[in-house]
């Protein structure tokens, strides 16, 4: 192994997005795409560097970030309560599983005007909508996970005289961790995607704000700086979820497959 | 079968229990209608939506605009992803690209797509396209690399072209992976459409749900989101049957 076929892999992405980037100032100086339509890069750094010095973005941004973070929260914990309690009661589970695989038909960013009917404008129904659309991925994955536990392994708890909630945290959890990330990781772009959703539907403030009214009065530098911020929020909070993955499950090598998102 | 029939009966008790519990709601007297209809508002809504017809033509354009959304998004998905598969030097580039964008919430992008494109069918597709293209890309690398490298050796010996290879090995690997992603695909197209209906359209089922919620006409709001629910379900079997028929040697 030597030269180019250490360093150019881990430098390829960089071109391609060095490359994308010539394309576009190209784009705009050379050929002269209306603003309109692509705005300069130039410009649509200067005005990324004005929102951020102002104040504005990081606001935008700390309004949206902070209704996913929340709804995530509430979502994620709620899913795996769920799951939890169906894995351990199976009572539960007949009654529970059929209609949450019904619930997970429905798709959750057209209930956005109902919950800012139900919960009114602001980040309340943004919590809300984030939550409603993390509880799927997440109970799902929970629940195969805490399933597949192996069962001599909790006869020999039970045998030893430990309790449900000893064996849940014991045996259940580390057992069922990796099958969790996964539907938290998807779930962490449902969550950015419902917030952003939930801004352009009835938003007070945020990124999906700050968009939606670029948009109306064609200023494509603002929107692409907008895009830009939550590009980087999403791609950070990704990242952050898989460093956390390996923090702590330190025992799991493979790491998982890519899954899908919107 | 008694462990099925035991499963229908909770699930049956719990959907009863939901049910009155939504009656005992709003029964006269409780919550009004433009917070929560009660059963029968929701079924007068549907009966005005789908015999009476009111309904129709925005079920027509959010069904076109989605399958249109759908063919174009996995089409140009897949063809990236064979492209990206049998030129092992663009896998380096692009793969790592795409695979962060993966965790961009796309969505920001509809008012963007709804100003170049107007308040039309295009803006939709555009919408639907761009999500539905990243599950199909990734479905394809990943399957299209499924191939069993004994397989492969075998018909490179026999000096077979690589679009032999591809059609004869490669795509009958991928397919399983191509339908799962076709089925994620399809519901991300009906986001894709009902966001960009939200946002400025002059039909559609989002359009409805959106408009009639400046109404508080939350009965047709419910009935707008059950079809929704009825299409992507309905949408969801047609992929399951599909795979049934053309990858017949896998059980899913």
């Amino acid at each position: 192994m030597s030269g180019p076929r250490r360093w150019l892999p881990a430098l390829a992405p960089f071109i391609t997005l060095g490359l994308l980037l010539l394309a576009w100032w190209l784009a705009t100086r050379v050929f002269g795409a209306p603003a309109m339509l692509l705005p300069d890069p130039w410009i649509t750094l200067q005005g990324l560097a004005t929102g951020l010095r102002s104040g504005e973005i990081q606001g935008d941004a700390l309004a949206t970030l902070s209704a996913a973070v929340l709804g995530y929260l509430i979502g994620a914990l709620l899913a795996f309560g769920l799951a939890a309690a169906m894995a351990m009661c199976r009572p539960l589970e007949r009654m529970l599983l059929v209609p949450l695989m019904a619930f997970q038909s429905i798709p959750k960013v057209a209930l956005a005007p109902l919950l800012y009917l139900w919960i009114g404008f602001g980040m309340q129904s943004s919590v809300a909508l984030v939550a409603l659309a993390c509880i799927y991925p997440v109970f799902v994955n929970s629940l195969t996970g805490l399933r597949a536990v192996d069962q001599n392994l909790v006869d020999l708890y039970r045998v030893s005289g430990a309790g449900e909630l000893r064996i849940l945290w014991s045996v259940r959890l580390p057992s069922a961790a990796p099958q969790v990330f996964v539907g938290l990781e998807i779930s962490v772009v449902f969550a950015l995607l419902a917030a952003v959703v939930m801004e352009l539907v009835a938003g007070e403030r945020g990124l999906g704000v700050r968009i939606q009214a670029a948009s109306a009065t064609l200023d494509m530098a603002t929107v692409f700086g907008a895009v830009a911020v939550l590009a980087a929020i999403g791609v950070t909070a990704s990242a952050a979820l898989r460093w956390l993955r390996r923090k702590l499950l330190f025992w799991q090598r493979n790491p998982a497959a890519v899954q899908a998102t919107a | 079968m008694n462990d099925r029939l035991k499963t229908a009966a909770a699930s049956l008790s719990t959907l009863a229990i939901l049910t009155l519990w939504w009656w005992a709601m709003t029964r006269p007297g409780g919550l009004d209608k433009s917070v929560l209809p009660s059963p029968h508002d929701v079924a007068g809504a549907l009966h005005a939506g789908l015999i009476t017809g009111t309904l129709h033509a925005h079920i027509l354009a959010t069904g076109k605009a989605a399958m249109l959304g759908l063919t174009i998004g996995v089409s140009l998905g897949v063809a990236a992803g064979a492209l990206v598969v049998l030129v092992p030097l663009l896998e380096m580039f692009v793969l790592p690209v795409v695979t962060a964008m993966q965790s961009i919430p796309k969505v920001a992008l509809a008012p963007l797509v709804v100003a170049y494109l107007g308040f039309g069918i295009a803006s939709k597709v555009f919408t639907a396209a761009m999500l539905t293209f990243f599950p199909a890309f990734l479905a394809a690398v990943a399957g299209l690399r499924a191939v069993d490298a004994a397989h492969l050796d075998l018909y490179r010996a026999c000096a077979a072209s690589p679009l032999h290879t591809l059609w004869n090995l490669r795509i009958p690997a991928a397919a399983p992976y191509l339908f799962a992603a076709l089925q994620v695909a399809v519901i991300f197209s009906l986001i894709g459409v009902v966001v960009s209906e939200f946002i400025a359209a002059t039909e559609g089922l989002g359009y409805v749900i959106k408009a009639r919620s400046l109404e508080l006409d939350v009965s047709m709001m419910f009935a707008a989101i059950l079809v929704l629910c009825a299409i992507g379900v309905a949408a969801g079997l047609a992929v399951q049957l599909l795979q049934r028929r053309l990858v017949f040697w896998r059980r899913p």
